[in-house]
């Protein structure tokens, strides 16, 4: 804490992928997913998929929020900057002696992170992961306040079905194919550069996704 | 080798002048020029230090040069080199080059990194010059720097409620322990009938003869000194400034709070210890006080929830040990005892923010459950009033601010216009009797010059409590000035070339706040007192140029107004008892109603919401 950068943590992180390792294959993220590896064919029923989502929603989704809330209102809802904070009694931290205790992320970590809501992505019937986000209250609640995103690839017929009022909607994604590239290299080195930062190669915005071409 | 001493001081002021040219957007060069700056005086200071070793660690003084010598006011800038300097300059030389390296990379990206590093310098500044100097008047030009670049990196996060008020309860008693050193160096004026330089004091038989003559004088300097350090050193009923300071950035509370404006007091006891040896009167009162000190604060230390106030109520209790052990004259072992808590709290504070990661681990693995032993009333009652810091913040301000205040708020309900008319006839009255001082007789003229200064301590205390517009405060001290200046010119009349430098400073710092409070009001409309504007937001150059006219106002040492100050003071025959106490509570006053005008206007939480603003508790 007392090094106030680089503050990497879960920086810039977007994406959640549930499903088999082939649907991400040669697909460049820069990083910014979450990828668990399930196959929907060896739990038709969606039994394992209750405990595979279940922590997917506080855990990776109450991320992004927390780096959402600090971005967007820091100074009410994030920490502030980190410089005069003060431990207060091993529970959290407060701006020097009378100050009320800070909750969210400070300045210094906020500052490379999207304000983005997590953006999941399962691979199973949608009529299966229904069921298993409505299991339980405390899953579904991630889902029916759009605190996240969910997206479901529909086996059967290779279709995205987005999550939306309570049910699974076809949707059409805005671009048909990703750009191709060589190597993430030359990408990063054609890119807008970071204006101040210690960290080699980082680029102003986040990359898009690109399809690796590895000939 | 006795000239390279005046380096010391030119070194950072050059490094000050450097930084305040740079561009605000040149993070590598402002660091830069820290670290070259605090270097380039390392380097000196081990070059000198190998040859003054070598000659045998002689006491060295030289009176650089003479700012004003008339009859009975000689106004000269002294420096000064014993083992005392070479020790406080080591620590405090290896200190800012720590800090200056650290914050580099530390205040990266935060708004307010020139501001930060310009505060720095000017602290570099103030402490150095204080370090080396000869004489009080030299002291306490690094004294008061050292004050203000405190307060400004306390109220370093200016746009937030909390920083700014404490800033205002830290200068306040800062400003205390000034007016106690204004006294100190009034009444020697009146012991030895000159300005006197610290070697002298180690002329032990003119010395002892003096104090002899003149023992309660002498006892009131010795007193006088030591309130002035023990607000410095936060020496019980002083110590609670030092937890409320903690709100800038970590590096600049480590440097100053932790370790080296802290132990300030202690120099200036340390080199006043000639005069002040020979009353045992004071050293007992040391002692005692000391004592006290080390056993509260460490009751205090032992409560406090938060790690940063922990370590500077830690620092506090070596600090009252370290008086003991210099009162009683083992210096060697309290230079020793300072330089090992400077470089601790400088330490402690800088790694305090990581305390979760190693902390937590050992308290849940290693528990040890509280032992049985004391009755549970006591245990009770020590904790209670440790946490509340024996009270000693409520203590201030019950006793000490508020009274004042809220007789200024009495002053503030007279009818404007018959007190205008009343002020008018007595401002005409004290001219005539100032130009004619022969024609009435020695009573009349104490009696009326009394009156002026009762009248002057009335407006800065209006001023004080002034809320409804801050050109009338301004206004108010402006009057302040003019009868203080009115009341000493009438007790013994000022040859009126002074007179005419003392007010020309005054006009020309007043016009310059009045206009731009006046450009402000233009703009902003509402120029009030009642709430905390945050214009610093939107016109930072306004900011800097309120503030240098208030500095100059309050006689900073950026104008003749200083050694004019001084000068006036000196008028003040020694028998006058209640002209120099209201004299003093008139400048202890004018400081704190002028920051306070600055920071209402200039500091804490932006009015206007067209940008994010934090919570007014966070």
């Amino acid at each position: 804490m007392f090094e106030p950068r680089p503050e990497l943590g879960h920086g810039s992180n977007a994406l959640c992928v549930i499903g088999r390792r082939s649907l991400t294959k040669d697909l460049f993220l820069d990083r910014r997913a979450f990828l668990n590896s399930y196959d929907y064919s060896s739990d038709p029923e969606g039994e394992l998929l209750v405990n595979v989502i279940r922590p997917i929603g506080p855990v990776c989704g109450g991320i992004n929020l927390e780096y959402y809330f600090s971005r967007i209102d820091n100074h009410k809802l994030g920490a502030g900057t980190k410089l005069p904070h003060n431990v207060m009694g091993l529970i959290g931290v407060a701006n020097s002696s009378d100050g009320d205790l800070r909750p969210g992320l400070p300045v210094q970590m906020i500052e490379v992170h999207d304000p983005v809501r997590l953006l999941i992505i399962v691979e199973h019937y949608p009529e299966i992961v229904l069921k298993t986000i409505q299991s339980a209250p405390e899953i579904y609640e991630w889902y029916i306040n759009e605190w996240v995103h969910l997206v479901v690839i529909n086996p059967a017929d290779k279709l995205l079905y987005h999550f939306a009022n309570g049910q699974f909607l076809h949707y059409d994604p805005l671009h048909g194919e990703a750009e191709q590239m060589h190597h993430p290299h030359q990408v990063i080195a054609n890119g807008v550069e970071m204006s101040s930062f210690e960290i080699e190669d980082a680029t102003r915005e986040n990359l898009p996704v690109f399809r690796i071409n590895k000939k | 080798m006795v000239e390279l001493i005046q380096f010391f001081a030119y070194i950072p002021l050059f490094g000050f002048a450097m930084s305040v040219m740079q561009n605000k957007k040149q993070e590598k060069s402002l660091a830069a020029i820290l670290i070259a700056t605090a270097l380039a005086q390392f380097l000196l200071l081990a070059y000198m230090l190998f040859h003054w070793i070598r000659a045998g660690i002689p006491n060295l003084d030289i009176r650089q040069f003479t700012v004003l010598d008339t009859p009975q006011f000689d106004f000269y800038i002294d420096f000064y080199f014993d083992k005392t300097t070479a020790v406080f300059l080591l620590v405090g030389t290896i200190l800012t080059l720590l800090v200056s390296v650290f914050s580099k990379y530390y205040i990266h990206r935060e708004e307010g990194y020139k501001r930060y590093f310009n505060n720095i310098q000017l602290f570099f500044f103030g402490f150095s010059l204080l370090i080396v100097s000869g004489n009080f008047e030299t002291l306490f030009i690094g004294w008061e720097m050292v004050g203000i670049s405190s307060f400004l990196l306390i109220s370093f996060y200016r746009d937030r409620y909390l920083p700014v008020k404490n800033a205002m309860k830290v200068v306040s008693l800062y400003r205390l322990g000034d007016v106690f050193l204004i006294l100190a160096m009034w009444f020697n004026h009146h012991l030895w009938h000159s300005n006197i330089s610290f070697s002298q004091l180690t002329d032990t038989i003119t010395l002892t003869s003096k104090i002899n003559e003149h023992y309660v004088l002498a006892l009131m300097i010795g007193f006088a000194l030591f309130l002035g350090a023990s607000v410095k050193s936060a020496i019980f009923p002083f110590s609670s400034w030092v937890s409320r300071a903690m709100e800038g950035p970590s590096s600049s509370s480590a440097i100053f709070y932790g370790s080296l404006s802290i132990h300030l007091g202690i120099f200036l006891l340390l080199r006043t210890y000639p005069f002040w040896e020979q009353l045992t009167i004071v050293k007992v009162v040391i002692i005692v006080f000391g004592v006290i000190t080390c056993i509260t604060s460490n009751t205090i230390a032992s409560t406090q929830p938060a790690v940063k106030t922990k370590i500077a109520y830690a620092s506090i209790t070596q600090i009252g040990l370290i008086s003991i052990e210099l009162a009683l004259g083992w210096h060697n072992l309290a230079l020793l005892h300072f330089a090992g808590n400077a470089f601790l709290r400088a330490y402690q504070i800088l790694v305090s923010p990581s305390v979760l990661g190693y902390l937590i681990h050992n308290q849940l693995f290693h528990f040890t459950p509280r032992k049985e032993g004391l009755p549970n009333r006591l245990i009770n009652t020590m904790y209670m009033l440790s946490i509340k810091e024996y009270n000693m913040d409520l203590a201030h301000y019950h006793y000490l601010w508020k009274p004042f205040k809220k007789f200024g708020t009495i002053l503030g309900k007279l009818n404007p216009q018959v007190s205008m008319i009343i002020v008018i006839v007595l401002f005409g009255w004290g001219i005539y009797l100032d130009i004619n001082t022969s024609d009435f007789s020695e009573w009349v003229l104490d009696l009326f010059a009394i009156i002026y200064s009762i009248l002057s301590l009335l407006f800065i205390l209006s001023s004080f409590s002034e809320r409804a517009s801050g050109k009338n405060a301004w206004n108010k001290v402006m009057a302040g000035h003019l009868f203080i200046t009115l009341s000493i010119s009438v007790n013994s009349h000022i040859p009126y070339g002074y007179l005419f430098l003392y007010l020309g400073c005054i006009a020309f710092f007043g016009i310059l706040g009045l206009l731009s409070l006046i450009n402000l009001e233009k703009t902003e409309k509402d120029i009030s007192l009642h709430q905390y504007h945050g214009n610093s937001y939107e016109y930072s150059g306004a900011a800097v140029v309120f503030l240098i006219a208030c500095l100059g106002l309050v006689g900073f040492p950026i104008s003749p107004l200083y050694v004019g100050l001084d000068l006036l003071l000196t008028y003040i025959e020694s028998h006058q008892y209640f002209l120099i106490g209201f004299t003093a509570l008139s400048l202890l006053f004018i400081e704190i109603s002028l920051l306070r005008i600055y920071t209402r206007l200039f500091c804490g939480q932006h009015k206007k919401t067209h940008h994010p603003i934090a919570y007014k508790s966070s």
